[in-house]
């Protein structure tokens, strides 16, 4: 700014607002009190419908992904003895801006698969780790 | 207020940022208890729904007071077309603390006296802390207007205040 509106820059600063009316520090108090409220009144249906949800996502996910194991059953004199594969666990990641302004939270799958290969004859081993980490879906963020 | 605030202790941040917040709610209510309302509304969505979001959380706050003060304007006004409303008076002197010297009332009673357009940009700038670039995102204009308001508004709080010391 100029100088010639410097000093009004500078009385601005010093207008200090109000402080809060106690009765509206009392009110939003009761406010964050029954928001706390309801929102431990509406948790457990929210996890009840997306628990079922988020299951039936990782398992139609893991049945219609390629298996890791079949590329190597073509290998001559490698016999599959050992397969595994961890719990999958599910999570939503941190709130993230969407092109269109709005908001959302990616819902993250981790699961891993470890396959044990032995080759008698030639009494070798081979062991195939492969993790999975992919992002399934958004749940949008009510912003407003 | 650049920082994410930290969970829990919202009565330390509303003691901190509420001051001005309310001034903002102020602005864009057509009364005080409307303002108190506008509020505490957009403070209980902003501390349990978008305090993680990302962005500058000031940013975000002050979107939220203005969408609360939209709503309720939308309700005010389908009741006015039954009842008298309210006038849309601001006493910008009550709104501050004001030290004990004229200078500041006058500089007080002045920005109540700026065209809207000006006055909402200082409001946004000084006690909103918005950049520019986020007055014109709140606002729907582009940022040369947002500086160029402030430029005015700054002029003009010169020339009331240069008018009532000559009255």
């Amino acid at each position: 700014m100029t100088d010639d509106t410097r000093d009004i820059e500078n009385a601005l600063r010093e207008l200090r607002p109000r402080a809060l009316s106690p009765t509206l520090k009392a009110s939003i108090a009761r406010g964050m009190a029954e928001a706390n409220e309801a929102k431990r009144n509406t948790v457990i249906p929210f996890l009840a419908w997306t628990t079922p949800f988020a299951a039936a996502a990782a398992v139609a996910w893991m049945v219609l992904s390629p298996s890791d194991t079949t590329s190597l059953h073509v290998l001559p004199g490698l016999r599959l003895v050992r397969a595994e594969q961890t719990p999958t666990e599910i999570a939503l990641l941190e709130p993230v801006k969407l092109d269109d302004g709005t908001f959302a939270r990616p819902m993250r799958m981790r699961w891993s698969n470890a396959a044990q290969y032995r080759d008698v004859q030639a009494g070798a081993e081979l062991i195939r780790y492969a993790p999975h980490d992919e992002i399934i879906g958004l749940v949008p963020i009510e912003t407003y | 207020m650049s920082e994410t605030p930290a969970q829990g202790d919202w009565q330390a941040w509303l003691a901190e940022h509420g001051p001005r917040l309310r001034l903002i709610a102020r602005h864009w209510a057509r009364s005080d208890a409307d303002a108190d309302d506008i509020l505490q509304e957009a403070f209980i969505r902003y501390w349990r729904h978008q305090r993680h979001l990302p962005g500058d959380p000031n940013a975000l706050i002050v979107t939220s007071i203005r969408r609360a003060a939209m709503d309720l304007g939308r309700q005010t006004d389908r009741r006015g077309r039954r009842e008298q409303v309210v006038a849309h008076d601001i006493e910008t002197v009550t709104l501050f603390e004001l030290p004990d010297d004229g200078r500041h009332t006058l500089l007080a009673e002045a920005v109540a006296k700026l065209p809207e357009d000006q006055r909402s940009v200082v409001v946004l700038h000084q006690w909103g802390e918005l950049t520019f670039a986020q007055i014109a995102e709140q606002l729907d204009i582009s940022v040369n207007t947002a500086a160029s308001r402030w430029r005015y508004a700054l002029l003009n709080l010169k020339k009331l205040l240069a008018e009532t010391l000559h009255d």
